[in-house]
């Protein structure tokens, strides 16, 4: 469905995206990353909203960059920052923005955006202004406007910022819903999200992709590589230099360093690989390159 | 706590571009005063005190803005960075917080305020030290007086300024609000400033009081201590703290410091309640799981006029739901309605619908300005600044028609104001009685051209904005923009067009086509704008212009490279046309020709400089006039007599007043060129022998283009006069350079002399107008109208679509005529053998009555006092608004349509202007038509100062003697603003000052002919006007004058040489008033009155210096306070008295003198420069 060919962006003078290639097929799709990886500036370009230095986005066939304006009616895209217009009622913003997405018959722009508020959990508070509204409610109210329209292409750039565990996971089951026929590209930089949600992911590090593949098969190529151990204050650093140590974690006041090699190191113990493993053994490995 | 705080402020404020931009911006300016001074003459040196002092003013208001602007970002920076939780934790005393803030912005804004002044003086330094500027324009260093201005206006007005905004800031805490009052403030300043100006004239001293005290940024203080000091006083005087000066600082004190405590205090309680505030944005349970609910699709998609008209709607809503919109309405209903209306001499005017859109033109600039530079960047970054743009990005709506959208809305807020604005002047005209109102041309003018220009400006404005990093450098781009067209010529002056003036006569004439074409450039440079500008929309918040320009190409769709190529066309085929018709080959006027040809014509022509041309004798004229074209051609055959001792081998034939086509033939000689466009020789075959004649004759054609701006040829209302349309002979000294460094620039040698000096004998025998020739006019035009010149109708015959008119004259006339051509309606009369016509308006009969009467009493009076009148015809004939004076020539008296026909008298007590105009233009068939002035200094006097003193007679006579008051009044406050402009001279040799030949002049004769009586005035005068008609050589007033003398005492002679002589001031004050005990056999009381008295000599600086009074002067009690100029005195008693310089006492008796004013010249005949302390009422209990 959505192609990246050979993209690469520069922003006054450093390569924000170096020669991407992604192929993304229907469901849910991850982007993992480290701040400042370039996660968002690929968004950006899928999202239409800037152009590249070289290389080519092609949705369903559709270029990106020269027929902006056909792929934005099947676009709904969630910025990862956005604001609302102040002293505007979510009813009456999300009735203006279904207008610019081209409801234009009344009714029928009513049920939309009426649906998309039940859908939401937000008709009760339709009326209050988006303004007010907390960091969950705002969240849902942007997924409420990206959902208008019934786009075939979501784009949504680390939705999951400032929400609270439960508004979380109630955000990624209506994404998850959705994600059943369509092309869903969700960034974050938190691992265990993609690892539950999507069918696909990708790791982008200063502005490449890293890795790439389903969560299941980039886990099981790491797996029995992954070591973990408790190790004193006083000799971490001397274990980071003997060993690979890919993440420090603090757990009740001890250091549990995490450590991939294909011997099991001294004192060390095998560990259940997950993403996180995946993520921070690539991102050592890109640190090392 | 306090020093830290505000040395922190003070580093934050300095860390910031915004204080540097202020004060580079502030320092630009007077170093713009400093280079604008030293480029052109002013009479008072860049560094004399009155300098400073207009400095002072000018950069008030500027500052009342720029502290806004800076105040409410310094206020506000804890608010606008939510600062003010993290600050306020701290065990601070807010008290001691705020002022301390309070301290370091009137550090910086008391500092920014003084350097204009002080960089003013510093570059005057620089300029003088390093001989930068010319000698002239710097005097003595006298540093003291910088201080006045600046302790008095500038340090207070910052203070003021500070703790005014700085309270707004603080309680409303938006930027938005403080701007909106400071433009309120502004508004209210300009306002106040301009009422105090007219009730400083117009209205009682406790009036004009009241709003002086209200100024707060003292401007009509400045204008009140120094609007009638002379050249002399603006280079030794300064501002002093008067007691109502004193009173307006005070008070401003006050008030400002107690609306600040009162701003802490609310925001102390508007703390204390903000946590209840939070209370009710909690946040509501939702469900842990997402109903079913099925997701809508878009059937078809709308097509882009439903997205146009949705978007709008949208913006629309937004702007009206804004309190700023209707504040913006609110205060252009106010301007319109409140701001003071034209007037002169205290008489209204009538509103016709003209001057009421000339008058909305005005009022109007604030509220469009603020739209500009504030609405217009609200709607423009309202998606970026509410970062909603980030969802609207990449929503599938095309960037113009968000830019449409947001375009008309800004339009919309335009329209408004103007209709507004529209409304509240139609109900003013109403109200005054108006009932033809020209709706048509509101909606033209209003409706149409401002709203075109207002949208070509929207057009820069969104342009600039889209290209812009942030609102503020985009704002203050346009500022600058604005700011620096009102400077550049028409073609660099974005949406600007020479001026457009309105006639009921002939509308906006040729203009017009000039107006189009000039929106033609404007319009079409605007639409490439648009184009570009929504192209470059910046929809979100993120992109960068590079971004966008780069996917320009993509986006540029056919329909827009079609539009930006017409447009092109468009605007270079307009700009090209403007460009050669109006710089390349410009107007063909002389008045318009440069330097260089001004000296090629001395140093050609020099050598005539003091040579008598050979006198027009015989006038024939041959002219059609065309007024569809509009154009003229004419002919006039012309016999010349050489009047001097010596032969005549050449003379100089200047080009007339348009340089259009001319040629002169003649079988005595021909045309030699010197290359200049100007003038050339006329070079006779033979020499013209003293007694000889020679006729010439002279064919123009004038066919002005739509550049020109030649209001002498129209279609309704031609008039032009022989200057004007044909070439004229000998020197002409208006062709001057004076400045002498220029002079010998252009190796010209001794100073230039414009005027002749009085005594030089060689133009006692050449007029200053003409001399007398027989006249004789054949006139064609269109057959609708009539075509008129001086002479009686002696031909009148309708050919086909042409009519034609032959006037002669039978008796010999000035050689100074006119040729008008209109259509208008025409009153008739007859007067005592005289035929009477005032030709005029239909819309405009309101004072032809008066001026009918105004011309049979004038004839009557001045038949009787100055001989009789020498035609049998008198016609007053309404021209084009498009020049504004009355003017007259032999029996005809073309008078333009503002003046006169336009001023409102219904008002009991108005100084009657149209009677007043008329019988002055009238009393000019005497002098200046009977009494022919020689062409040297003093010649002005004779001609207007005679003429206004023997109008205001006419008036005195038909109302009543004290309706002088208020035309003194005003003449007096004319002439004393006036003289502190230039050089002044004497009236004796007066030469090219208005305010002295008529002002001064009116009020010295008025006063000559109080001190020796009206009929014995007008006696000396008769006989002045029979001794020149048969004097050998033209009238100057030095004869005048010896025939005054010869007729009056040593103390009148004593006052001549006062009022003619020298430049003379009287200081009358009432000094003390005491009622004694009544007197039981008379039963009146006794009233001792003290008068303080002195007299001054000024010379042309006017430096004065004292002299020894020994004099005349009426002291009267009176009912009435003199003060109102409009009212009758009601006299109780009145005599001259004699009054020596010092103190006078004089004794009066009086039955009930209590409540009584006692007053020393109450009819002003002495000019006394403070009127305000020549009376004194006397109280009322006994």
């Amino acid at each position: 469905m959505l192609k990246v060919c050979n993209l690469s962006k520069s922003y006054k003078g450093s390569l924000a995206l170096n020669n991407i290639n992604l192929t993304i097929k229907k469901g849910m799709f991850g982007l993992l990353g480290p701040n400042g990886a370039g996660k968002s500036s690929l968004m950006r370009s899928i999202a239409t909203l800037q152009s590249a230095d070289s290389g080519y986005i092609e949705y369903d066939g559709i270029c990106v960059s020269a027929h902006a304006h056909e792929v934005r009616r099947r676009l709904g895209y969630l910025p990862q920052d956005f604001g609302v217009y102040p002293n505007i009622s979510a009813i009456r913003l999300l009735d203006h923005l279904a207008a610019l997405k081209g409801f234009a018959n009344k009714s029928q722009r009513k049920e939309a955006v009426s649906s998309l508020l039940i859908k939401t959990n937000l008709y009760e508070q339709r009326k209050r202004a988006v303004s007010t509204f907390s960091g969950g409610m705002k969240q849902r109210f942007g997924i409420a406007q990206a959902l208008l329209g019934d786009p075939d292409l979501i784009i949504v750039d680390e939705p999951t910022a400032g929400l609270d565990p439960q508004e979380r996971n109630r955000f990624y089951n209506l994404l998850c819903e959705l994600s059943e026929d369509k092309v869903v590209v969700l960034s974050t930089h938190i691992v265990e999200d993609v690892s539950e949600l999507c069918t696909e992911c990708a790791i982008m590090n200063r502005g490449e992709i890293v890795l790439q593949g389903s969560p299941a098969n980039l886990i099981s190529s790491l797996s029995g590589q992954v070591w973990r151990g408790v190790v004193a204050k006083e000799t971490l650093s001397q274990v980071e230099q003997s060993y690979n140590v890919i993440s420090k974690k603090r757990f009740a006041g001890e250091i549990i360093a995490s450590v991939v090699q294909d011997e099991q190191p001294e004192g060390f113990l095998p560990a259940t690989v997950d993403l996180e493993d995946v993520y921070f053994a690539t991102l050592a490995q890109a640190k090392i390159q | 706590m306090f020093i830290n705080t505000v040395r922190f402020e003070l580093f934050t404020i300095f860390s910031r571009w915004m204080v540097y931009v202020l004060a580079l911006l502030l320092v630009s300016l007077s170093a713009y005063e400093v280079f604008e001074y030293g480029t052109s003459y002013q009479i008072v040196p860049i560094n004399a005190p009155y300098t400073y002092i207009e400095l002072a003013r000018g950069a008030s208001i500027i500052l009342m803005v720029l502290t806004a602007i800076f105040v409410g970002r310094v206020a506000l920076s804890n608010h606008t960075y939510s600062m003010q939780e993290l600050i306020f934790c701290r065990p601070i005393n807010p008290w001691k917080y705020h002022i301390a803030r309070v301290v370091a912005v009137y550090f910086v804004i008391g500092t920014l305020s003084c350097l204009t002044v002080i960089m003013n003086a510093i570059s005057a330094y620089i300029g003088w030290k390093w001989s930068l500027l010319s000698y002239d324009v710097v005097g003595p260093f006298q540093w003291r007086f910088v201080v006045s201005p600046l302790v008095l206006i500038m340090l207070p007005n910052a203070l003021f300024y500070t703790l005014l905004f700085y309270a707004i800031s603080i309680v409303i805490k938006s930027q938005r609000a403080v701007a909106a009052v400071s433009m309120a403030l502004v508004v209210a300043t300009a306002l106040l400033f301009a009422w105090a100006e007219v009730a400083r004239l117009d209205e009682s001293r406790y009036m004009h009081e009241w709003l002086m005290v209200l100024d707060m940024s003292a401007l009509s203080h400045i204008v009140d201590q120094t609007v009638y000091w002379s050249a002399s006083d603006k280079q030794t005087q300064t501002l002093g703290l008067e007691p109502i000066f004193l009173l307006n600082r005070v008070f401003w004190l006050i008030a400002t410091l107690a609306v600040f405590i009162g701003a802490i205090k609310i925001s102390l309680v508007q703390k204390s309640l903000a946590p209840y505030k939070r209370k009710d944005i909690n946040e509501m349970d939702s469900q842990n799981t997402y109903p079913e609910q099925g997701i809508h699709a878009i059937e078809s998609l709308p097509s882009n006029i439903w997205f146009f008209y949705r978007q709008l709607k949208f913006e629309v809503l937004h702007v009206a739901a804004k309190p700023s919109f209707w504040f913006v309405l609110g205060l252009s209903v106010f301007l319109t309605l409140w701001s003071p209306m034209e007037s002169s001499y205290g008489t209204p005017l009538w509103r016709l619908t003209y001057a009421m859109i000339e008058h909305l033109g005005d009022v109007l600039l604030l509220p469009i300005f603020m739209v500009l530079l504030f609405y217009c960047p609200e709607l423009i970054w309202r998606e970026r600044e509410s970062r909603a743009g980030a969802i609207l990005e990449c929503y599938p709506i095309k960037n113009w028609l968000l830019w449409s959208a947001k375009f008309i809305a800004a339009l919309f807020i335009v329209m408004a104001i103007l209709a507004v604005s529209v409304v509240a002047s139609v109900k003013l005209q109403l109200d005054s009685g108006i009932e033809a109102i020209n709706i048509n041309q509101y909606l033209f003018s209003v409706g149409g051209l401002h709203v075109f220009q207002v949208a070509c400006l929207l057009s820069l404005t969104f342009f600039v904005h889209a290209i812009s990093l942030n609102r503020a450098t985009g704002t203050a781009a346009m500022a600058v923009l604005l700011l620096a067209f009102q400077f550049t010529p028409p073609m660099l002056s974005f949406a600007n067009s020479p001026p457009l003036t309105y006639s009921d006569l002939n509308g906006y004439g040729q203009s017009i086509a000039e107006t189009l074409v000039y929106f033609t450039y404007w319009g079409s440079l605007s639409v490439i704008l648009a184009v570009l500008g929504y192209l470059l929309w910046p929809r979100g918040e993120s992109t960068e212009l590079r971004t966008r320009l780069s996917f320009l190409p993509q986006q540029l769709s056919i329909k827009d490279q079609k539009l930006i190529l017409l447009s092109s066309i468009m605007f270079v085929a307009a700009g090209s046309h403007i460009f050669y018709h109006s710089i390349l080959f410009p107007a063909t006027s002389v008045l318009d020709v440069d330097e260089d040809v001004v000296a090629a014509y001395e140093h050609a022509f020099i050598s005539h400089r003091n040579k008598i041309p050979p006198v027009v004798q015989r006038v024939d004229i041959h002219a059609d006039v065309y007024p569809k074209v509009p154009s003229i051609k004419a002919t006039a055959k012309l016999s010349l007599l050489n009047s001097q001792n010596t032969p005549v081998d050449k003379m100089i034939v200047n080009s007339p007043l348009f340089m259009g086509q001319w040629k002169v033939e003649s079988g005595y000689g021909k045309l030699k060129s010197v290359g200049l466009e100007v003038g050339s020789w006329f070079v006779f075959n033979t020499p013209l022998q003293p007694g000889e004649t020679a006729d010439l004759e002279i064919t123009v054609e004038l066919a002005p283009n739509i550049y020109d701006n030649v209001s002498q040829i129209v279609e309704n209302g031609t008039f032009i006069n022989n200057k004007e349309l044909f070439p004229f002979f000998g020197y002409d000294a208006t062709m001057h350079i004076t400045d002498p460094e220029k002079r010998s620039e252009y190796g010209l040698k001794g100073e230039v002399n414009v005027v002749n000096d009085i005594d030089d004998s060689t133009f006692h025998t050449d007029s200053l107008i003409g001399e007398a020739v027989t006249f004789r006019a054949e006139l064609t035009t269109d057959a609708d109208q009539l075509a008129l010149a001086p002479g009686v109708l002696t031909e009148h015959r309708i050919d086909g679509d042409r009519a034609k008119y032959t006037y002669t004259m039978k008796q010999p006339m000035v050689n100074y005529y006119s040729i008008q051509s209109f259509k208008l309606k025409v009153k008739r009369d007859r007067h005592k053998g005289v035929d009477l016509q005032i030709h005029y308006h239909p819309d405009h009969q309101w004072n032809i009555d008066t001026m009918m009467e105004a011309a049979k009493d004038s004839l009557d009076y001045f038949s009787n006092a100055f001989g009789p009148y020498q035609y049998s015809e008198l016609r007053i004939i309404e021209f084009p608004r498009y020049r504004k004076f009355a003017q007259s020539f032999a029996n005809t008296i073309p008078f333009s349509e503002d003046i006169g026909f336009r001023h409102d008298t219904r008002r009991a007590n108005t100084y009657n202007m149209p009677y007043y105009i008329t019988a002055h233009e009238v009393a000019h068939q005497w002098w200046g038509h009977q009494l022919i002035a020689a062409n040297v200094e003093g010649a002005d006097m004779l001609i207007e100062s005679l003429a206004e003193y023997s109008a205001l007679k006419v008036v005195a006579q038909r109302y009543y003697h004290g309706t002088l008051r208020q035309y003194k009044k005003y003449a007096l406050d004319h002439y004393l603003t006036e003289r502190g402009r230039e050089l002044e001279y004497p009236l004796y040799i007066t030469a090219l000052q208005g305010f002295v030949h008529y002002e001064k002049g009116a009020l010295a004769m008025l006063a000559l002919a109080h001190s020796i009586g009206e009929s014995k005035l007008n006696q000396l005068l008769k006989k002045f006007i029979e001794e020149q008609r048969v004097s050998s050589k033209f009238a100057t007033t030095n004869d005048l004058i010896a025939l005054i003398n010869e007729h009056v005492d040593s103390k009148q002679q004593a006052l001549v040489h006062d009022l003619f002589h020298e430049i003379t001031f009287y200081s009358l004050r009432v000094d003390n008033v005491v009622v004694g005990e009544k007197n039981t056999e008379t039963g009146r009381y006794p009233v001792t009155i003290t008068i303080d008295a002195r007299k001054f000599y000024a010379d042309e600086y006017g430096k004065e210096t004292e002299a020894e009074l020994d004099d005349l002067i009426e002291v009267a009690l009176v009912a009435d306070s003199p003060e109102d100029v409009k009212r009758s005195l009601n006299e109780y008693h009145r005599q001259d008295y004699p009054i020596k310089s010092g103190l006078n006492t004089i004794l009066i008796e009086a039955y009930n003198p209590f409540g009584m004013f006692v007053v020393v010249d109450p009819y002003m005949h002495r000019i006394d420069k403070n009127s305000k302390d020549n009376f004194l009422q006397i109280d009322y209990a006994p």
